[in-house]
């Protein structure tokens, strides 16, 4: 991808934390990332890492009693510190989120065809009877049979595949320069997600739109992303050419996430591998590498605070291990196999 | 059955923990009777894991719902243990909801977003009036179990927890009443590997230490492989194929199983799938096409396909198809005239 002069998305030490009565809850801890315009940027990492509060806090979606550190330049303009009435014309034209959970983000009471055009009427200033052509035309390219009558449903009417495709429909509407789709395909089989995901290939080559594609799928992100970005315990531990991270990952954290990742090409294990362990508290991370109450390799020195900042390597691909994994020792095992098999340049 | 018939089913019917005969299920909708589950017959045996799988809409979630009695049933008969529970009344229904739990596919929103997880788990405890030390107990141990620490997330309501975390309650919110039959819709979708990996390591254990049955509703094929034992597929409310796990995922035989496998996304394939997509109109259940509902997209259809409804047949050992050309791939037949 091209690196334009000005990313669409700089996000720069950003700390997001949520005041609970136990104290603090540390969800976002001094991430950094940008993403350009027609650029798709994966974000992986374990569950309650942070993944969907980074996404939050860039759509400036907070719950109560949350508060921010850093900078989220959209497009030039500090979310962090704009009036509501900006950041409010920010959402739908320039960045639309797709939620993780369509069942809560959707209005129950109010029937689709409306959830769809509303926006399109606001910030499009079209009128109620074209957003609704549009409506139908999007709710085709997505994948839902008989649009047009599927517009007067309410969202417990659809499958939770089709929620998820309304969403995703609700998010493109307005023809955003950047989408953050947080779990996107989990409700669809591979058929449907794969022409959802041509669909925002698409759209991102045709209109330039910059895609964060937030996932525990990562045979999808392999496919689907130029670069990703690797997150634990609300820190980001590696970030790279997608390749170059699936392929030789250096962190540990990631060497672990991608071994444990079952194939269908792989033998069929009654047991699956796990990560021993849980993420640590984050009320009180430990200093140093989060990682290391889990690391086979751990010593004193990742225990020392900062051992965990971002170390530059070739091509952009950045990691945060006291003890990387030597380059190319990494990849799946899948993987190795597949060497075998020509490579591809035809990869987006 | 994207046909129809039984051929597929145990003769003994004492073999099963649940028997499915030609369930049927519809919702009125203002533009018409959505034919969301039609004619599907299965039956789940003791300490297996049956895998459910199919096209988003095509009816996974109902019927789920629908053997649990959670979703209205238009005709059919579902037997659980030699009790046929669309006929039960509401008191023993009750009794037997105990050992019947659902894990619903929205974890977030099927939790209700007044009570802490530590209520929230052992609510079927709460219900069946076990005493506090017992529950208090109970809720340590579930959320233990699904890697949750009780101190830390015990006081937290729903909205507080990230998407992986409610469906880990949710996860443990079944167990806690150690059910005999859980049907679990896509219960680790929203989970990164590894933990995906511990739940399911979790359920083989809990089979291994009391006969746990298990239907599982999933889009990840890969972990279905992994879990299930046999796996049925679906397609716009009809079977399409059942069988051992091993040997559909090997030797699809019907042509949108097939659709389906070739879809899943590889690491080194250009765009990340190997096969070609799937063309031709998408259908809708409020008019299904005659005959195999599959024919509007399939492949090999022929005229015989839009007149006469495919029966389920045997096509290996343990394996069943609802297709007239079972077995039969494009590359190796010259597609049928009529096309
Ligand atoms: N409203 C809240 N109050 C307190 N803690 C919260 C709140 N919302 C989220 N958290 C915590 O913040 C952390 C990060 O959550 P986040 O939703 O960003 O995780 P995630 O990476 O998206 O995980 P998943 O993959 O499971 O969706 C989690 O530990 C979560 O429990
Ligand atoms: N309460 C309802 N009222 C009307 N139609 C419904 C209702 N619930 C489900 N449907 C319809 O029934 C069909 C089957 O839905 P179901 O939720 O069982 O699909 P599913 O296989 O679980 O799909 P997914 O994989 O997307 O969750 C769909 O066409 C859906 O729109
Ligand atoms: S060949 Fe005919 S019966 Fe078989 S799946 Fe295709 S349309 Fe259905
Ligand atoms: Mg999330
Ligand atoms: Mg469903």
């Amino acid at each position: 991808m091209t690196a334009p002069t000005r990313p669409l998305l700089q996000v720069e030490d950003l700390r997001t934390w949520i005041a609970t009565d136990s104290g603090p809850v540390r969800a976002v801890d001094g991430v950094s990332l940008t993403v350009a315009a027609g650029e798709a940027v994966g974000l992986v990492g374990e569950s309650g890492s942070g993944k969907s509060m980074l996404a939050r806090t860039v759509m400036g979606l907070l719950p109560d009693r949350a508060g921010t550190s850093g900078t989220v330049l959209l497009d030039g303009v500090d979310v962090l510190t704009a009036s509501t009435r900006v950041r409010q014309s920010l959402l739908g034209p320039k960045v639309a989120m797709v939620f993780q959970d369509a069942g809560r983000a959707l209005n129950p009471v109010v029937r689709i065809g409306r959830q769809i055009t509303e926006g399109m009427v606001r910030h499009l200033g079209i009128s109620r009877a074209e957003a609704r052509e549009r409506a139908v035309g999007l709710l085709t390219e997505v994948g839902v049979p008989d649009p047009r009558r599927r517009l007067a449903n309410y969202p417990f009417q659809l499958s939770g595949g089709m929620r998820q495709r309304i969403m995703i429909a609700i998010a493109l509407a307005c023809e955003p320069d950047l989408l953050i789709a947080d779990e996107p395909t989990t409700a669809l089989d591979v058929t449907v997600q794969r022409q959802i995901l041509d669909l925002l290939d698409r759209v991102r080559t045709t209109r330039g739109m910059g895609l964060v594609l937030i996932s525990h799928d990562l045979g999808l992100v392999a496919g689907r992303t130029d670069r990703v970005a690797v997150m634990y315990s609300g820190r980001m531990v590696e970030e790279g050419p997608t390749d170059a991270v699936f392929d030789s990952p250096r962190h540990r954290y990631t060497e672990a996430l991608l071994a444990s990742t079952p194939s269908l090409d792989a033998p069929r294990a009654r047991r699956m591998r796990v990560i021993e362990g849980a993420l640590p508290d984050p009320r009180r991370p430990p200093a140093g590498c989060r990682f290391a109450p889990r690391c086979a390799a751990a010593d004193a020195a990742c225990e020392v605070p900062g051992a965990d900042s971002l170390r530059d390597g070739v091509l952009g691909h950045r990691h945060a291990c006291v003890h990387p994994v030597p380059p190319g020792a990494g990849g799946v095992a899948a993987d190795r196999d597949a060497a075998l098999m020509p490579a591809d340049e035809t990869r987006s | 059955m994207a046909g129809t018939g039984e051929a597929h089913l145990l003769t003994d019917a004492a073999d099963t923990v649940l028997s499915v005969h030609h369930l049927q299920v519809e919702y009125r909708t203002p533009g018409g009777v959505v034919q969301a589950v039609s004619d599907v017959s299965f039956d789940v045996r003791p300490g297996e894991t049956l895998g459910l799988v199919g096209e988003s809409g095509c009816g996974k979630s109902t019927t789920g719902k629908a053997v649990l009695r959670l979703e209205k049933i238009a005709s059919g008969r579902v037997v659980y243990r030699g009790e046929d529970l669309a006929a039960t009344k509401r008191g023993p229904l009750r009794r037997l909801r105990r050992k019947l739990q659902m894990i619903f596919q929205d974890p977030v929103s099927s939790l209700n977003p007044r009570r802490s997880v530590r209520e929230l788990v052992v609510e079927g405890l709460t219900i069946a009036g076990r005493p506090a030390a017992e529950r208090r107990e109970a809720a340590d141990r579930v959320l233990a179990d699904v890697g949750l620490d009780p101190e830390r997330f015990g006081p937290l309501y729903p909205r507080q927890l990230s998407g992986g975390q409610a469906q880990r309650v949710a996860i443990a919110r079944a167990l806690a009443i150690r059910p005999d039959l859980i049907v679990c819709d896509e219960p680790v979708s929203a989970l990164d590997v590894s933990v995906q990996a511990q739940i399911v390591n979790l359920l083989h254990d809990l089979k291994d230490e009391h006969d746990l049955t298990l239907v599982f509703i999933s889009h990840d094929l890969s972990v279905v492989r992994s879990v299930c034992d046999r796996v049925m597929v679906m397609y716009l409310g009809r079977i399409c194929e059942v069988g051992d796990v091993e040997s559909v995922f090997a030797a699809p035989a019907h042509p949108y199983t097939r659709a389906l496998l070739d879809s899943v996304p590889r690491r080194r394939a250009a765009g990340g799938f190997t096969g070609p997509a799937l063309e031709g109109d998408i259908p809708t259940p409020l008019d299904p096409p005659s005959g195999c509902r599959f024919r509007t997209r399939c492949p090999l259809a022929t005229d015989r396909c839009a007149e006469e409804v495919p029966e389920v047949r045997p096509v290996g050992d343990g394996h069943f198809a609802a297709c007239h050309y079972a077995g039969i791939t494009a590359d190796t037949v010259r597609v049928p005239a009529g096309v």
